[in-house]
């Protein structure tokens, strides 16, 4: 089997397929907190959730998550009254507890509720504090020696450094919108400081480490109006022991101050590692040798982190199930820029997280295929696929000009002169709904971008005879000239229908500085021009100076329907995002399209099954 | 998420007795829900935050709460008659107004809520 397009596939259904078996009782629980003793006497906030079955003596395997995010709420009046957790943290715990599972969530090191102070995510000893927590889950009464982990974002990440112990208690991970490289998929996308991002998400850390939930009251408002803070652990004989964690964490360090002056993947961080050491593709080893099984989910719109389940499928040699759709961060809405109107996501939480139990079943009984599937979404066409090769069968790609007249062309340039002068557009910008923004849990909507590509220099093809699918990363070939020494060239593919509405489909961009394409082995398999991003590698900007640019998009998989045209439009900056490079000056960009200096678009589709 | 706020505004009615005392300004809490078993139910500026946040309280609305733990009765008192009648208001339709913001915010209707004069 190597690729299948059905209409009946779906993720969802298929991986859940049968219905699970519940247990007794199943809305009647256990919840308790207390304080777990690191090795170097940090006591780590814990929650338990189990399932109460009367009395009897059950062990059952438990699902564990650790998280920066508060592992639980003190909930506000008037709910702390009637409830003991949000009810988000309720529908979760109570499938888990109902389907049998004890569930068990931590505040890592320096956040929460938790003892400790941290100066990086992901610093080694909140690695290694996983490491323990497993091995104390397995000592416990309750649990019958097997662990599985989960979670989005942060928590998908702790999820992942799990597998790099070889602990035999973890099963399985279900790894849901989570970084693979830290430096393109967070901090510094195409080498460009992730400003925006990187400011919020530390100012939030750092509220929330001094227990201030003043954060979600514009982010997550549900969240603001049902809790005002994080939930201690209560002791008769300590009443301040919140208050004791939480003067620890006046000694975290938060990324924004570490990194904003970040420019090469290798600069030093102030513990002397890098951050590529707080990657988890610089632990694939470990990963690998641990053979737990991994199902990774993701979306084709949040951040990088589509590109992530790619290449956590191309990488790894764990057993693994791949699923990319078409939703926000988290898959609390819908984000298909082809349907702008829908207000429902789909799947449902009540049907992930059956998905999640259903893999989790089948690798604790050992059911587990041990094959790799990928199963993505095609936007336009509305339709779940699923491939064990990646790219799929049939990709092939296809070559588009920048041709004059802001034309979109397929055929070479056949002048000897031929380019296009762009004025750097400071105040051209993706908003504040885009892919980035959507890991601060912003909804991704970019909108109808005929104003916005007023801003911007674009090239647009004829419209199209036939539906073409795009499915993989393009690649976007310019040759250009700047008159200064530094800058970004950012590329934005939209379709366009026939009332002229303009449809985003994906982008990338990069640094001019990072323009080499190494000779060093890539760090990890990428489908797109290796660009180390290192010292070493990094290439002058001389002003008017003639230079080639090659960089991928972040894939994925759309149709541009008959009769829509497909545009690739340039820009020098997202404000809204992004640092600006240079830091001033307006800078001229000149994009050549001439046979000597082409420019040009590869556009990644899949061959019609009946053509040649 | 439906599902859990019909429970909760029943639960809420059905355990957050509310009783007024017109004749001396006061509104009474009673916080008989069994589950709950802290030794403190309530500081009194807890139960003013939720006023504000859930009721549109002024935050400058002088009002004395005391909270008596071992009773889980939670008083009220107003000043005078107008702000008795104003909280008297308040407290009527307390617990629909809460499950009603919740339900409004879960579905992206932020109007009500960007009304609240609050910040942590």
């Amino acid at each position: 089997m190597d690729e299948k397009l059905d209409d009946r596939i779906n993720p969802f259904m298929e991986i859940a397929k049968e219905p699970i078996k519940r247990i007794k009782n199943s809305y009647e629980r256990i919840i308790y907190d207390e304080y777990v003793t690191m090795r170097d006497g940090v006591k780590l906030a814990v929650t338990v959730s189990l399932p109460n079955l009367d009395g009897k003596n059950n062990k059952f395997p438990t699902f564990l998550s650790q998280t920066r995010y508060w592992r639980a709420m003190k909930l506000r009046l008037p709910f702390r009254w009637l409830i003991d957790e949000l009810p988000l943290a309720t529908v979760v715990n109570v499938m888990f507890n109902s389907h049998g599972y004890a569930t068990v969530s931590v505040d890592v090191r320096g956040t929460g509720a938790s003892f400790g102070s941290r100066n990086f995510p992901f610093t080694k000893e909140e690695v290694q504090d996983g490491n323990e927590l497993l091995n104390w889950i397995t000592a416990q009464p309750w649990s019958n020696g097997m662990v599985t982990s989960s979670g989005g974002s942060y928590l998908g990440t702790a999820a992942e450094y799990l597998a790099t112990h070889n602990n035999p208690s973890l099963k399985a991970i279900v790894l849901g919108h989570c970084s693979w490289d830290a430096f393109l998929d967070g901090a510094a996308p195409g080498g460009c400081y992730n400003h925006t991002f990187m400011q919020m998400w530390s100012l939030s850390g750092k509220l929330q480490d001094q227990n201030n939930p003043k954060m979600f009251k514009q982010n997550l408002p549900m969240f603001w109006l049902m809790s005002e803070g994080v939930k201690p652990v209560y002791s008769e004989l300590n009443p301040n022991l919140l208050q004791e964690a939480i003067d620890q964490h006046a000694n975290n360090q938060y990324v924004y101050e570490l990194t904003r002056d970040l420019n090469f993947r290798d600069d030093e961080l102030p513990d002397g590692n890098h951050v590529d050491y707080i990657s988890t593709f610089y632990h694939k080893k470990e990963i690998e040798s641990s053979k737990v099984p991994i199902l990774s989910w993701a979306s084709w719109l949040d951040s990088g982190y589509g590109d992530v389940v790619i290449y956590r499928f191309l990488n790894l040699n764990n057993p693994q199930i791949g699923i990319i759709g078409d939703w926000n961060h988290g898959a609390t809405l819908p984000s298909n820029q082809f349907f702008p109107e829908r207000k429902v996501v789909n799947p449902t939480l009540d049907r992930l997280l059956k998905t999640w139990i259903h893999f989790f079943e089948s690798c604790i009984n050992n059911n587990q295929s041990h094959e790799k599937l990928l199963y993505y979404y095609t936007m336009g066409e509305e339709k779940w696929k699923k491939t064990d090769i990646w790219p799929p069968l049939r990709h092939e790609y296809s070559r588009w000009y920048f041709s004059s007249k802001n034309a979109l062309i397929n055929t070479p340039p056949k002048e000897d002169v031929g380019s296009d002068q762009y004025k750097v557009d400071f105040f051209a910008s993706t908003g504040r709904n885009n892919r980035w923004w959507a890991l601060l849990g912003y909804q991704v909507l970019y909108g109808n971008r005929a104003e916005r590509d007023s801003k911007l220099l674009t090239y647009t093809s004829m419209p199209f005879k036939t539906d073409i699918e795009i499915t993989g990363n393009p690649i976007i070939s310019v040759n250009l000239s700047t008159t200064h020494q530094d800058g970004v060239i950012y590329g934005y593919l939209e379709d366009i229908n026939q009332e002229g509405v303009v449809t985003y489909i994906t982008d990338g961009h990069i640094r001019f500085i990072h323009r080499k394409i190494s000779d060093e082995p890539s760090l990890y398999k990428a489908l797109i021009p290796y660009h180390s991003y290192k010292k070493n590698d990094a290439l002058e900007v001389i002003p008017n100076e003639i230079m080639e640019i090659k960089f991928g998009l972040h894939t994925t998989s759309a149709v541009i329907k008959k009769g829509h045209r497909m545009r690739i439009a340039l820009a020098g900056h997202d404000r809204e995002t992004f640092k600006k490079y240079p830091s001033s000056g307006k800078p001229i960009l000149s994009i050549y399209r001439n046979n000597a200096n082409p420019s040009y678009i590869d556009i990644p589709i899949i061959a019609k099954k009946d053509s040649n | 998420m439906e599902a859990i706020f019909s429970i909760l505004r029943a639960k809420l009615k059905e355990n957050i007795q509310i009783e007024f005392d017109d004749r001396n300004n006061t509104v009474y809490l009673w916080v008989k829900s069994k589950q709950f078993t802290d030794a403190i139910i309530a500081t009194p500026n807890e139960v003013k935050v939720m006023l504000i946040i859930f009721g549109g309280l002024n935050e400058n609305t002088s009002l004395t709460i005391e909270v008596n733990n071992s009773s889980k009765i939670i008083k009220l008192i107003s000043d005078n008659k107008d702000e008795y009648t104003f909280l008297k208001g308040i407290m009527e339709n307390l617990w629909d107004q809460t499950i009603d913001l919740l339900e409004q915010v879960d579905v992206g209707n932020f109007s009500e809520f960007l009304k609240i004069k609050f910040e942590d």
